[in-house]
């Protein structure tokens, strides 16, 4: 599942996508509420997107390589937290 | 040396548990020599942790457990409980308090303000960001991230006193691209009344042999320039000083606020025309522009004395 | 506190003209407030007798209106004396201030002082009550405090100091700004570009100029999220519409990469304050 907004683009690998666990995880780690939980699923709240402040908190709650933030303004991606 | 603050300085901060204090907690254990903050204190989360920072109910618990007095506490609880938490550092004993809060009713700062001068205290603040030792230490969010910080702020032997938060950093870096370090910066908080003013501070870096001149950042409104020239005139200060002075549009626009809460034209003595007066009678320059500063704090350092 | 036997003139005038018909005293704001210090207030103009019983009661019961709800100046003005020797208020004047509108709700309703009456000087205009409701939207920042002139140069500038600064630099260098605002504490891209959207939609408004002193709380990269995407949602493209970009500080890097890739001009620390103005003013 991938999702771009003008700033920020975020795939979350569709193998992991259905974990309801993770989604719970993911939606309370995100400071900027773009992690929501839906039908035990990880949904992607498109509005809040472009909020992302690069915290890099849900590549750490994801299982590693699982999660990818895209910043679509320079083609880079966001690195994970050392 | 420095003023009001050194690498031995302890403090805590009060509210530490707040999304900002959190950062602003990160950001003094990261800056120089990395500040001894020996605990924080948010009612009811005695027992948690902010980046190793041990967290208590109480500034008495936290007394206990550094098992002796604490130098200082930067406030960052909301404004209805920050006169509470102000008189709790006091009565433990906290003789330098920071308030970072905005938005605290007047009466509340005027009561905080007499506890203080009553108990010995000081106060910095409100709404402010904090006081910093460029290369040593940093009480607040003054600078932001210590990588940030490290950008603007390099040691030498300016003081800096500032009404706006902000522009005590930019001034800061004007100074250091120029070569004039800091000894102190002080950001003195932007409400009606606070409880460190120019006049306050002056003592203090005249005491202070690293510091040799001075620069402060204004505003319309209040007194405190005023007071400024006065103590200069009657103590014959040693330190040379270049102000700025922001907001002169608002001279045309009596009873309106901009900026800050005590950023308002409500008499004559309040304008920026008549402030900039009063500080070029006591022989203080305010410069027209922020890039000139260091030019006139240079032409002023080279004369032998403040004429 | 301050008497004066000389009513019915601006006190001001009376402090100037007649110093030794005013009487001025501190009293503790910790304390209770007790008679002794009206009295000595007013003893020290040389009331004395029955008047200084009677008056004394009376600035002490103002002293305690005024802490007691939060005032900037409780004054009344004239005070009158009757024939058998009364005092009645003939006039009277009260400042609230608005930190402490909260605790001072019963009070404000009872004398029906709504929500939107402030103590600005003028009443808000529809332009200024667009920019409380984009400040008003979410809780992360500020990016209001919007206040309008009759120039045509879009202004969105921060922070406090700041903007208090750029705006003085904008009209050194000839330029008639269109608006004052303020951005401050890290408010949401959405926030930002709410602000920048409002200045840019203001009849006559060509170009913005997204100014700041150096930010150490506030993000750099967020701030220019939140400008561009005000352009793009208005169809118009950033290059053209955004006359400079100067704010340096936390992020900027990562700003500065957003800047780049829509071509935006815009200047680093190196650039001052009121260099950024006078660009902004020659590019309008």
């Amino acid at each position: 599942m991938r999702k771009d907004a003008i700033f920020i683009g975020i795939e979350v690998d569709d193998a992991v996508a259905g974990d309801a666990q993770l989604a719970a995880k993911l939606e309370e780690v995100c400071p900027v509420d773009i992690f929501a939980v839906a039908g035990g699923r990880v949904e992607i709240v498109d509005e809040n997107l472009d909020e992302c402040i690069l915290c890099a908190m849900c590549i750490q709650a994801a299982p590693q390589g699982t999660l990818t933030v895209h910043k679509l303004y320079s083609n880079e991606l966001l690195d994970a937290p050392a | 040396m420095s003023i009001l603050i050194n690498e031995d300085t302890t403090f805590i901060v009060q509210g530490i548990t707040g999304r900002e204090a959190v950062n602003l907690t990160r950001e003094c254990l990261d800056y120089g020599a990395g500040a001894k903050v020996v605990g924080g204190v948010t009612p009811g989360r005695l027992g948690r942790e902010v980046h190793g920072v041990p967290v208590f109910d109480t500034v008495k618990q936290a007394v206990d457990h550094h098992g002796g007095p604490i130098d200082g506490s930067v406030v960052t609880v909301p404004p209805a409980f920050t006169k509470d938490a102000v008189f709790e550092a006091i009565e433990n004993g906290i003789k330098l308090i920071v308030i970072v809060t905005e938005r605290i009713p007047r009466r509340d700062v005027a009561q905080m303000v007499e506890l203080a001068s009553l108990r010995g205290a000081r106060i910095i603040g409100p709404n402010c960001l904090g006081i910093i030792v460029p290369d040593v230490i940093k009480m607040g969010g003054i600078g932001g991230p210590a990588k940030d910080a490290a950008k603007a702020y390099t040691s030498g032997p300016i003081g800096v006193i500032s009404r706006s938060g902000g522009m005590t950093t930019e001034m800061s870096s004007t100074l250091t691209a120029a070569g004039l370090g800091q000894s102190t910066a002080v950001s003195i908080g932007g409400d009606a009344i606070i409880g460190s003013s120019y006049a306050e501070l002056m003592p203090l870096f005249e005491a202070d042999e690293q510091t040799e001149g001075i620069v402060i950042y204004t505003e319309p409104g209040g007194r405190m320039e005023a007071e400024l020239a006065k103590w200069v005139k009657e103590n014959n200060s040693r330190l040379p000083i270049v102000a700025f002075m922001a907001g002169r549009f608002m001279d045309e626009m009596p009873g309106m606020s901009f900026g800050h809460a005590g950023t308002i034209v409500e008499g004559k003595e309040d304008t920026a025309a008549e402030k900039i007066a009063r500080l070029a009678e006591a022989g203080i320059t305010v410069a027209e522009e922020i890039s000139q500063i260091p030019e006139i704090m240079k032409s002023k350092l080279g004369a032998p004395a403040n004429a | 506190m301050l008497f004066s036997d000389m009513g019915g003139i601006d006190i001001e005038e009376v402090a100037e003209t007649h110093p030794d018909h005013v009487g001025r005293r501190h009293f503790s704001n910790l304390l209770p407030i007790s008679d002794f210090a009206a009295k000595e207030c007013i003893a020290s103009v040389g009331v004395t007798g029955s008047r200084l019983n009677r008056l004394t009661p009376i600035l002490t019961r103002l002293a305690r209106l005024f802490v007691e709800r939060d005032m900037t100046l409780a004054e009344i003005n004239p005070l009158c004396e009757l024939e058998d020797g009364t005092f009645v208020a003939l006039d009277a004047h009260m400042d609230m201030e608005n930190e402490a509108r909260p605790r001072q709700k019963a009070l404000l309703h009872e004398l029906g002082v709504g929500h939107e009456e402030t103590r600005q000087a003028r009443e808000a205009t529809e332009f200024e009550l667009a920019g409380e409701a984009v400040d008003a939207q979410d809780h992360r920042g500020v990016a209001g405090n919007v206040t309008e002139f009759d120039g045509d140069l879009g202004l969105v500038i921060g922070a406090g100091g700041g903007s208090l600064t750029l705006f003085d630099a904008v009209r050194k260098y000839g330029g008639k700004p269109a608006n004052y605002c303020e951005i401050g504490g890290n408010p949401s891209v959405e926030k930002a570009c709410g602000l920048a959207k409002l200045v840019l939609s203001k009849p006559g408004v060509d170009k913005i100029a997204v100014m700041m002193s150096i930010v150490s709380n506030t993000r750099v990269d967020i701030v220019a999220r939140g400008v561009i995407k005000a352009c793009l949602e208005l169809n118009m493209d950033p290059a053209e519409k955004i006359s400079i970009f100067r704010i340096p500080g936390a992020w900027e890097e990562e700003g500065f990469k957003i800047l780049d890739h829509y071509g935006v001009r815009y200047a680093d620390r190196t650039t001052s304050m009121h260099e950024a103005a006078k660009l902004a003013v020659e590019a309008s």
